[in-house]
């Protein structure tokens, strides 16, 4: 098979493919889920691995520490213009 | 106004979309008693930890002591720094009969705009559509320099600016690109995935950036020279056979015509360019056509003096390799039939021929503005449904060094106004002493941003702007998607500070043509981009955190491509019309100067800062203080420079005052200066410029013939002779 083949191969594969997996994307994009969707995110989770390899290099300690400021604290910071 | 309590009675989470940079990640905020004090990673699993610093530590720029809060109008001469407080009418009253004024004298097109449409998420397309109504052309943003012109370019081969699809990608090429947790996140991200399922890395860097030390392959190739490596990687997949013969025949034009010219640029040619090792190159291109591979876009090929040459030739491989609207690849998707993008209520129809034909800079550059983009709106209607796509701002822009040359010369007409809307235009173009030359000779110059900026120091009135989280707004990455994400208002701006549809829905009442404004708010406007799915814009931002719509791949086959031929222009049609050479070429920089014997590129982001944004934000300034110079100890040895002294890169163009970082990483003779510093914190007025005199990068940014893409005529950030010399710590700080 010559690699254009092969190439041609994996895209019809892909189609495919993206035809449920866009079905799961717009589900999962929906922040008011309707019985279709929630049970497609069900599915979409089942059929997920059951913990992401990629994890590791997706948090730091910046974000994970998600500083939050307290009222006082950005009232204070934004009294310096008026004082 | 739905929320979702975390906290009985007191916080509330609310979902938007954070605009510290222009990537628009979807993030959550926690709101307590109506102010923002958090800002964390979405729950979504389509965007979960798409999150950096500058969203992270937001709540502090929302809440800043220097946010401007009431219309401020200029009371000393321009540039003191001198300002009072007035009212918005008193405001929007004196803007729009001094704008009468200018266009009664000079005509509508001696008004310039500049915008930076991430910052301000509101437009809704009201900018261009004011623009339109009064006559003028002379739009630029820049986006002249970052991503519009790279679609208005892409737009000439195929008639779209395709989005790669990381989820399915084979093989990932970033040239010169060097996405990280904290810069580009999203794409770090992807990118990061993409590897852990085995997808390929191919990284083309002078530097050996962190995404270099995780690539299979890596090019050091020499700085601002893609195109002749992409002339390279088409010798070897042309030669062997590795492209798709069935696609080029059927969809492309001029395929003969090229492989012509690629055969001008043996591999020996290409590695004495480049400086890659040819057994390299050939590998790399491999690579590349041997998977289903993408290229994302990336603003280093858009600051070259071969920028057209480049971003054609990443075209041409996309095209022939099969990589072009296919899963794994690269997608043309089109405008959403569901949600109407922004861009379509800009109303470059009404524009009569006459005005479109006054665009400053069109004549010798012409890519991106009304002449050249006008040749493909008849096929743009076919195949995408409208003529006027306006995708990331970038088609139909007039040339920024243009612009800023009849502001300060009256060459060919005067420009006279100048409006320039989130966006520090004074820093982010090429040659900023003309630029302030240019601004120094206005009648009226009229800021809406939320800081005292080096540019609103010298406006005849800054007016306040809202931030992200104070608005109500739709994403669809600037028109360039068809998925549309929502983002709600989580809490009143302070003070008078609004968005920008609000200014110019007002003053264009005041000149006028209120009634093609028909919406009372940015949310009436909203409503009707959604209003195809759902009933309100509140609505939509409850159901949908995106909306995506059902996707095709290979549409070409049903429509055809949207350019003059219907097919794959490898030869353009357009650009021969125009006298340009139809094909790809390699343009060679100009003599060495022995007075400049280094290089220095710069335009590249810092994790902390997002163009000449957030230097004001203390967590984020605590980490990154001062400007840096990057240099290699080499160099530097030469240079007698060490660790931490400050110096002063010159070129023919002006000076920067740097900081010296010694990187064993940078490559020798080769600088990287900053993009966009100043100092809030220093002293206003056309003398200091709160230190931008002193520390932006705009001032060794040359603007002309030599460094300027002959096609977009936009500068040449990646490769600037200069030179360097050390100063003392009391010279930096003057």
């Amino acid at each position: 098979m010559s690699i254009v083949e092969r190439k041609q191969e994996k895209i019809k594969g892909l189609v495919k493919q993206q035809k449920i997996g866009m079905m799961f994307g717009r589900a999962i994009g929906k922040r008011r889920k309707n019985l279709v969707d929630r049970l497609l995110v069900v599915v979409a989770s089942r059929l997920s691995p059951p913990s992401d390899p990629a994890k590791s290099f997706m948090r730091d300690d910046i974000c994970d520490a998600e500083p939050e400021f307290s009222l006082e604290e950005l009232e204070t910071y934004r009294g310096q213009r008026d004082g | 106004m739905a929320v979702h309590d975390v906290e009985a009675g007191k916080a509330q989470i609310r979902n938007t979309v954070c605009s510290s940079c222009d990537i628009s990640c979807t993030v959550s905020a926690k709101v307590v008693d109506g102010q923002v004090v958090k800002v964390f990673s979405s729950d979504n699993p389509l965007f979960r930890d798409n999150i950096c610093m500058k969203g992270i530590y937001a709540p502090k720029g929302f809440a800043h002591p220097d946010r401007i809060t009431h219309p401020m109008k200029r009371v000393g001469e321009r540039g003191s720094g001198k300002f009072e407080k007035v009212s918005w009418e008193e405001a929007m009253g004196d803007i729009a009969s001094r704008l009468k004024v200018i266009v009664d004298e000079h005509g509508p097109e001696a008004l310039a705009v500049s915008t930076s449409e991430w910052n301000s998420s509101t437009d809704n397309g009201s900018g261009r559509r004011f623009m339109n109504l009064l006559g003028t052309p002379n739009y630029i943003s820049g986006v002249a320099l970052c991503a519009g012109n790279t679609a208005a370019v892409n737009r000439l081969v195929y008639g779209w600016f395709p989005q790669p699809d990381y989820a399915n990608t084979e093989c990932i090429v970033l040239f010169g690109h060097n996405p990280k947790r904290h810069s580009w996140t999203p794409i770090y991200n992807n990118i990061r995935k993409a590897q852990a399922r085995g997808a390929k890395l191919i990284v083309l860097d002078p530097r050996k950036s962190e995404s270099a030390e995780r690539a299979d392959i890596w090019l050091p190739l020499k700085v601002g020279t893609d195109a002749a490596m992409t002339f390279g990687w088409l010798k070897v997949i042309i030669d062997e056979e590795l492209y798709d013969k069935t696609f080029v025949e059927k969809w492309c034009i001029g395929f003969d015509e090229l492989k012509a010219r690629v055969d001008e640029f043996p591999l020996s040619r290409v590695a004495e360019i480049t400086g890659v090792d040819e057994a390299l190159i050939a590998k790399a291109a491999r690579m590349y056509a041997e998977n289903l591979s993408i290229i994302p876009w990336t603003p280093i090929t858009d600051q070259q003096r071969n920028s057209t040459s480049a971003i054609r030739l990443h075209a041409s491989l996309r095209a022939i390799c099969g990589n072009l609207d296919v899963p794994g690849g690269e997608m043309l998707m089109g405008l959403s039939p569901d949600i109407t993008a922004a861009n379509l209520f800009e109303l470059h129809d009404v524009l009569p021929q006459e005005q479109k034909d006054k665009q400053l800079g069109a004549d010798k550059h012409p890519v991106f503005t009304y002449r050249a983009m006008q040749k493909l709106t008849e096929v743009t209607e076919k195949v995408w449904g409208h003529p006027w796509v306006n995708i990331v701002m970038g088609s139909f822009m007039a040339t920024p060094s243009a612009v800023f040359r009849a502001m300060a010369d009256g060459d060919p007409y005067k420009v006279k106004a100048f409006f320039v809307l989130s966006n520090n235009a004074l820093m982010s173009y090429a040659n900023m002493k003309l630029i302030y030359r240019a601004m120094m000779n206005q009648d009226l110059i009229v800021v809406h941003e939320q800081f005292m900026t080096p540019t609103a120091q010298l406006a005849d009135y800054v007016l306040p702007g809202d931030a992200w989280t104070e608005r109500n707004s739709l994403f669809d990455a600037f028109g360039w998607a068809s998925m549309t994400k929502s983002s709600q208002k989580a809490m009143e701006p302070p003070g008078e500070c609004r968005g920008v549809f609000d200014f110019w829905r007002d003053l264009a009442h005041r000149m006028g043509f209120g009634n093609h404004f028909p919406w009372q708010t940015t949310e009436d406007i909203l409503d009707e981009r959604v209003e195809k799915v759902s009933g309100s814009f509140q609505e939509f931002a409850e159901t949908y955190d995106v909306h995506i719509p059902k996707m095709a791949y290979k549409k070409y086959e049903k429509t055809g491509f949207a350019t003059p031929s219907g097919k794959v222009e490898l030869y353009s049609s357009i650009l021969e019309e125009f006298g340009f050479d139809p094909l790809p070429y390699w343009r060679e920089d100009p003599a060495p100067d022995p007075e400049f014997p280094h290089s220095l590129f710069t335009g590249v982001r810092e994790d902390e800062y997002f163009q000449t944004g957030h230097r004001h934000i203390p967590e984020l300034r605590n980490r990154r203080p001062e400007p840096m110079l990057f240099i290699s100890p080499k160099t530097a040895q030469e240079e007698g420079i060490v660790e931490g002294e400050w110096v002063s890169v010159q070129s023919k163009t002006g000076e920067v005052r740097l900081m010296t970082s010694v990187r064993e990483n940078m490559p020798e003779g080769l600088l990287r200066v900053p993009h966009g510093w100043w100092k809030p914190e220093e002293a206003q007025g056309k003398e200091h410029l709160s230190g931008a005199w002193a520390f932006s990068d705009a001032q060794v940014c040359p603007d002309d013939d030599d460094f300027l893409d002959l096609e977009q005529g936009i500068p040449h950030l990646k490769g600037i002779p200069c030179r360097v010399a050390k100063i003392t710590q009391m010279e930096a700080a003057e």
